[in-house]
């Protein structure tokens, strides 16, 4: 509380008064320049931090924030070799998944199995002579860790690759032809899916209105060519297959709001209500009515063919402009001029699927039933329920299904969606395995079943994720892809706090060392994963870069209070002196200028922090702003996601706190030296 | 035995620039608790100077000054004036925003003492402004009032922190003579009740009459 006398007087001399009109206003510009700089670093901190925490997390979502690979050692141990020539194992080597499940470490039968080759690798051995399982012991050991941190998730995982081929089944817009069809086929990453990961149900995207569109259009359409190459023709699906497909599907979904596909829409004469006029357009043919217009509001037919329409029981009645009426036919069509879109009540669940739909037509009301044919949805519930029967992932599903006809569920990254693919769309994986005589193709049946967003770092952009039965029967069996053995099967471990990653790596590492396992594991944290160090060095590169380019706009910006409180020290020369004349110290009469700097600092940061803050909240519309005045997307959203990130970075905030209020506290020293030396004698001798 | 509240011995001046000239060419002096002292004599001759010097702003080039029994060379001298001595200046020198109660609490917050409404600093505040009649105005600000009232509040803040001594300079210089004579009586009437030791340097001749010596500063001495 020393300290109140000199803040007070220095918050005294910031207010703004007439007489000190140039003091006012250059001290107005340097907190206006300040808080403009607070607020430029704020925000692009915040937003590039924001950016490079969702990068991380999905990062650390798909590769986990660290890794154990088997080393080279590992795989020429006679603990991994020994399956080759052991018939327990089926004479097969077994990946990490299957020596988890090995019910002996050691399958070797010497009375069964063959001799074993000279040379052949040693067993490595425990202190009581039993074969050392890498494995298991390291399943162990994470187990041990898991009790010491309860957020601790581990899982085995296999990569593998495969060409992936998808039927593109859509409607025609030609009415000669009903579908059209397009193939995607594309050399994939096929990798299991992370089940135990904790963060997974954030990568999943939401399936749409459209993906349910498609999946409705697929149910209607047999799957039988889907796997065959090019087939020339598309076949229906039987009425009832597909009438039970819709209807199981709609169980997961509740239709809100559908549209006809086609702008011109029928009325059907059931849905009008009864002597309740509407108006329309008749066209004639051959002096006949062949069709009426129907304009979706009242008012709009001033043509002379202007009708009015209405129902009455069964029969339809028209009134002409010049007041005649006449009964006309009631299979006249009734078109709507313009798209009308029509709230669904619910659902008729008959042998033949209808919605109960209500809209409202020139103000009147149309009720009725029809059929999902021909309509669009618009506005879909989704079941987020979990009971695995969903045609989509449901967040906190933890398996991927096969489904009812085989066909096994995969996930895809979200760049497929550019490229057309849907919900529900059918297609196979193939890779081949070499017989004696032949490479033998294979073909695994799939579906799509969700969309995920694998950030900027994943392992190629197509990687499929699928069940892990998948990537193990293609690695078990592929000659198509050679991936490194050290790279495509290992385990993957999870925790809550990234940066307790090399802590746990230790750990892990020290635990490994004193069961004589390090040599088989190589553990490797995210910082070290080769496809993402050079992005992230290059981002945190940045991020200093800019911090450094703030730092210097805030010295310059903080350069304006040197002026002001020179000015101001020239100004309140005869109240230094007089306060020197009672009493004030030196000290405290610096310390006056320098809390005049430092209450500039401060007023400029919070202001600057709640521009920010303001601007983070509407973050999304400055993008949009952006994006129209550049005339395309102002930032990628395979970079930066459907939106930037609006959180303020509490780093960002820290560092303003303590840069701004410093600088400005440096840059009022300078004048603060400057009254601190001023004469009291000859400043009261010359007044 | 009474111990002076100032002791000046030799003191001395000298200003170098624009030409070297000794304005003061040892003074001696020694003033006691309820003395008062005027310094008369010519523009030029270095009263004004002096003051400041007895008022620690400015030092001697040589000699010794005693205030209080601390000597000047080695004491505080912030807070030598903030605890001892009260200025009072020709042209007032308040702060013209604040009101006059807070010109005179200013005083007491420089010595970082409470001067909320209950402390003691606010209450003698109070009283002394009672005192030099101006209770009405305590919360004015000091720019609305008249030259009058501003030397009587600054007459008031000089008294703030109880201290030995007050030097005047000139406070009746920018005054009418009525209102001159009523600022004189009231500085030598609160200096003798609070038994203070005053100097004033003034080129009133009734004023210096009212005070117990008056000393006449010529050729850089006092006569």
């Amino acid at each position: 509380m020393r300290s109140v006398f000199e803040l007070s007087v220095a918050l005294r001399y910031l207010i703004p008064r007439k007489k000190q009109l140039s003091v006012s206003l250059i001290a107005l510009l340097s907190v206006t320049v300040i808080s403009l700089v607070v607020w430029l670093v704020l925000v692009f901190l915040s937003v590039t931090e924001g950016i490079e925490r969702g990068w991380l997390q999905k990062l650390t979502t798909l590769n986990a924030p660290l890794r154990l690979m088997p080393t080279e050692e590992y795989y020429s141990s006679y603990y991994y070799q020994i399956d080759e020539l052991s018939s327990n194992s089926e004479y097969t080597p077994k990946n990490i998944a299957e020596k988890i499940k090995a019910k002996t470490s050691d399958p070797y039968n010497p009375d069964v199995d063959g001799e074993l080759p000279p040379h052949f690798s040693t067993k490595d051995v425990s202190a009581d002579g039993s074969l050392k399982d890498p494995v298991k012991e390291l399943f162990a050991i994470l187990s041990d860790l898991k009790q010491m941190r309860p957020d601790l998730a581990y899982q085995d995982f296999e990569l593998s690759g495969a060409l992936m081929r998808l039927q593109l089944l859509r409607p025609s817009n030609s009415h000669h032809q009903e579908s059209r069809q397009a193939y995607l086929t594309q050399v994939s990453y096929i990798a299991s899916l992370p089940s135990t990961c904790p963060g997974l149900s954030n990568l999943l995207l939401e399936p749409s209105e459209k993906d349910l569109n498609n999946l409705i259009y697929l149910s209607n359409h047999s799957t039988d060519l889907s796997r065959q190459d090019s087939p020339m023709l598309t076949l229906k699906a039987d009425r009832a297959v597909a009438q039970e497909r819709i209807q199981e599907l709609l169980q997961h979904a509740h239709i809100k709001r559908v549209k006809p596909r086609y702008p011109l829409w029928q009325i059907p004469v059931a849905f009008l209500p009864e002597n309740q006029p509407l108006e329309g357009i008749a066209h004639y043919r051959n002096q006949k009515i062949s069709r009426i217009d129907i304009p979706l509001e009242k008012g709009k037919t001033f043509d002379k063919n202007g009708v009015k329409i209405w129902k009455n029981g069964m029969d339809l009645f028209l009134e002409s402009r010049t007041g005649q009426s006449q009964k006309v036919s009631p299979n006249t069509p009734l078109l709507t001029e313009e798209p009308i879109c029509f709230d669904v009540e619910g659902t008729s669940a008959n042998d033949y699927l209808l919605l109960k739909v209500k809209t409202a037509l020139q103000g009147i009301a149309l009720k009725g039933e029809m059929s999902l044919d021909g309509l669009e949805i618009t506005q879909a519930e989704f079941s987020t329920k979990k009971d695995g029967n969903a045609p989509w992932i449901v967040k906190g599903d933890q398996a991927l299904p096969v489904n009812s006809e085989r066909e096994i569920g995969v996930l895809l990254t979200k760049s497929y969606l550019d490229s057309g693919v849907m919900l529900g769309d059918r297609g196979y994986l193939s890779y081949s395995s070499t017989t004696s005589s032949a490479l033998q193709e294979h073909r695994l049946p799939i579906f799509v079943m969700g969309f995920y967003d694998p950030g900027i770092f994943s392992v190629g952009n197509k990687c499929i994720l699928a069940p892990p039965l998948v990537p193990q029967t293609i690695n078990a069996s592929s000659s198509s892809f050679n991936l490194d053995k050290t790279q495509s099967n290992g385990v993957l471990v999870w925790f809550n706090d990234l940066s307790a990653a090399e802590k746990i790596k230790q750990q892990l590492q020290s635990a490994l060392s004193d069961r004589g396992l390090a040599h088989y594991w190589k553990v490797t944290t995210f910082h070290d994963y080769d496809f993402a160090k050079d992005l992230m060095q290059q981002f945190q590169s940045d991020k200093y870069l800019f911090a450094m380019v703030g730092i210097i706009i805030l010295i310059v910006a903080c350069c304006n209070i040197i002026s002001m409180l020179v000015l101001l020290v020239n100004d309140k020369k005869r109240e230094i002196g007089i306060l020197q004349a009672m009493g004030a110290s030196r000290f405290s009469i610096a310390a006056i200028f320098g809390a005049c700097g430092m209450t500039m600092g401060i007023l400029s940061s919070i202001l600057g922090t709640a521009a920010a803050l303001y601007t983070l909240h509407h973050i999304d519309f400055i993008v949009q702003l952006l994006s129209y005045m550049q005339g395309h997307d102002a930032f990628s959203s395979t970079f930066f996601g459907k939106s930037l990130p609006n959180e303020l970075s509490r780093n960002a905030v820290a560092f303003i706190s303590i840069a701004t209020p410093i600088l400005s506290l440096l840059a009022g020293l300078i004048p603060a030296i400057k009254a601190c030396r001023l004469r009291p004698s000859e400043i009261l001798r010359s007044e | 035995m009474r111990t002076p509240i100032i002791k000046a011995k030799q003191l001395k001046k000298k200003f170098f620039s624009p030409s070297p000239i000794e304005v003061l060419k040892g003074i001696d002096f020694e003033i006691y608790p309820g003395e008062s002292a005027a310094i008369i004599g010519k523009s030029g001759e270095g009263k004004s100077t002096l003051l400041h010097i007895l008022g620690t702003l400015e030092k001697p080039c040589c000699g010794m000054l005693e205030i209080c029994g601390q000597n000047s060379a080695h004491a505080s001298l912030p807070k030598l004036r903030n605890r001892h001595i009260g200025f009072i200046f020709q042209s007032y020198h308040l702060f013209d925003n604040d009101t006059a109660l807070e010109n005179v609490l200013m005083p007491a917050k420089i010595a970082r003492v409470p001067t909320h409404s209950n402390s003691s600093a606010y209450k003698r505040a109070l009283m002394l402004l009672e005192l030099v009649g101006l209770q009405e105005r305590a919360h004015f600000p000091a720019k609305l009032l008249s030259g009058g009232e501003k030397q009587r509040i600054a007459i008031a803040r000089a008294l703030c922190n109880d201290p030995d001594l007050i030097l005047a300079d000139e406070p009746s210089g920018n005054l009418d003579s009525k209102l001159s004579q009523e600022i004189h009586s009231l500085l030598i009437r609160l200096t003798q009740d609070f038994n203070k030791a005053l100097i004033v340097v003034t080129h009133d001749k009734d004023f210096s009459s009212l005070c117990n010596k008056t000393w006449l500063l010529k050729d850089g001495h006092l006569f």
